[in-house]
């Protein structure tokens, strides 16, 4: 599903990434670790084309990463990033973005799919009709993870999925991406400082 | 109907020791605008003189071509103070920004002047060149549409470009999630465009009760009848408002394809 083969990526003079490799079948959690600034977020952004690989190459579900495949490639991604905030007065509304996108016309989504996937992470689904900015940061990170495995996407990157969490949520949402996963036949590849988290990854990266 | 009432020279003198006024008020707040405001008074001056006296020559040859080119030239100064405003890069701004502009200054005036004022019915002859190009129309009118399409150019243009620098992770949640590029400037887009006419709207809303509009009391001051002048406000308020839209969206759709890379990354856009 994921290749990533001899990646490396400089910025200027300053090597950030060198002859990375790392590959993630369907049904894996892989997670990337290291430590702060040793270029886990450029890795994932990279997957997406957001940074320039200087050399190596990445590879979503068949498809070569280049400037002519670079939509297509990322039709087949869900992606959260690490702080993300949504113009939208509620969060019903905030969650039906990227489902308002044409690529995404045909994903369902219905409030009892989203209470199935809310009831799994902790959440009431009361919290649907709340503003946007009356949520914690890890209410947010959670919902906004929901809507990435809803979308259906054989790979879904996220960057720091439980950094605004409690041990307890940590071990839940992990679990959560873990039969995420299996059930979906999805790849997942996260970039974590959770021990919890990596734990129960079947492929890890470090940086 | 009256004939216009001349402005003399002592009139107009007393006018401007108006501005004694706002110029103390700089000075005692110590705002920095005392010369600014000077400066911008001497060119106003100046320019609407030398105008004065060109649109003198421009309206007595009344040539449709002459008449064009000089649009031309109104055009270009309004693209590059629209540019100069923005601090948005020339290579980016400076060709989508013209096509904007005169093209949509050229249809809106041309559609005003054939269709809503119908010159040539009212005069009794021919829709020709002539007629719609002419000086006593087409220049004003012009003239209108770009000193809107300007002021909403700039705020929306600058709007739309800081927030896709600014909200850089919602742009790429977007893209990332399998938005087109298109649909991921979209919230920016909007903003941009909120700004921008939030204050057209507010101020038709009040029209004729808190603001009265400049060019009704040009008209009425000239002499026109207050009801052919309500008239002309009502249409002007329309057109400048569709030409500011128009002009915008031909902008930002011409200016898109300079602006972000072959992998839909903003490039960089602010500087010279």
């Amino acid at each position: 599903m994921l290749k990533i083969s001899k990646v490396s990526l400089s910025y200027g003079s300053k090597q950030v990434l060198c002859d990375v490799s790392f590959h993630l079948k369907r049904g894996e959690l892989g997670c990337v670790l290291g430590e702060s600034g040793c270029g886990k977020t450029t890795l994932l952004r990279a997957v997406m084309g957001f940074e320039e690989c200087n050399s190596g190459s990445i590879e979503v579900d068949g498809i070569v990463l280049s400037s002519a495949t670079i939509d297509n490639l990322r039709q087949r991604i869900a992606y959260l990033p690490q702080e993300l905030s949504l113009p939208s007065p509620t969060i019903r509304e905030m969650v039906k973005i990227p489902f308002s996108f044409k690529s995404n016309k045909g994903v369902e989504l219905t409030e009892e799919l989203l209470q199935r996937e809310w009831s799994r992470l902790g959440l009431d689904i009361r919290l649907l009709n709340r503003p946007s900015s009356s949520v914690s940061v890890g209410q947010r990170q959670r919902i906004m993870l929901s809507v990435c495995c809803l979308l259906g996407k054989p790979l879904i990157i996220i960057d720091e999925p439980t950094s605004a969490l409690d041990s307890d949520t940590t071990l839940l949402v992990a679990n959560y991406l873990k039969s995420v996963a299996r059930e979906r036949d999805t790849a997942i590849l996260a970039v974590t400082h959770s021990h919890t988290l990596a734990d129960l990854c079947d492929k890890t990266l470090h940086l | 109907m009256e004939q216009t009432l001349d402005i003399s020279i002592i009139g107009l003198l007393i006018g401007l020791a108006l501005m004694g006024i706002p110029l103390y008020f700089f000075r005692k707040y110590k705002t920095g605008l005392v010369q600014s405001t000077i400066v911008a008074t001497v060119r106003m001056i100046i320019q609407l003189v030398l105008i004065g006296l060109y649109l003198k020559y421009l309206f007595q040859y009344d040539l449709w071509y002459v008449n064009l080119l000089w649009g031309v030239i109104m055009c270009a100064v309004a693209t590059f103070t629209c540019v100069g405003r923005t601090h948005i890069k020339r290579s980016i701004l400076l060709v989508p920004v013209t096509v904007g502009f005169f093209t949509t200054a050229l249809l809106i005036s041309i559609y005003f002047l054939a269709l809503v004022l119908r010159l040539h019915e009212s005069m009794n002859i021919n829709l020709s060149l002539n007629l719609l190009f002419s000086a006593r129309y087409f220049i004003p009118i012009f003239g209108l549409l770009l000193g809107n399409m300007l002021g909403v150019n700039v705020l929306a243009l600058t709007t739309y470009y800081e927030g896709i620098q600014r909200e850089r992770q919602m742009y790429d949640y977007m893209l990332g999630n399998g938005a087109t590029r298109w649909e991921a400037t979209a919230p920016f887009l909007s903003a941009a465009i909120r700004k921008a006419f939030i204050p057209c709207i507010a101020n038709m809303m009040v029209m004729g009760i808190v603001a009265l509009p400049g060019t009704m009391i040009g008209q009425i001051l000239g002499g026109s009848d207050p009801n052919i002048a309500i008239k002309y406000q009502m249409m002007i308020v329309v057109i400048t408002f569709v030409a500011s839209i128009i002009s915008l969206m031909t902008t930002v759709a011409l200016a898109n394809r300079r602006s972000f890379d072959k992998y839909g990354r903003l490039i960089h856009v602010f500087g010279r």
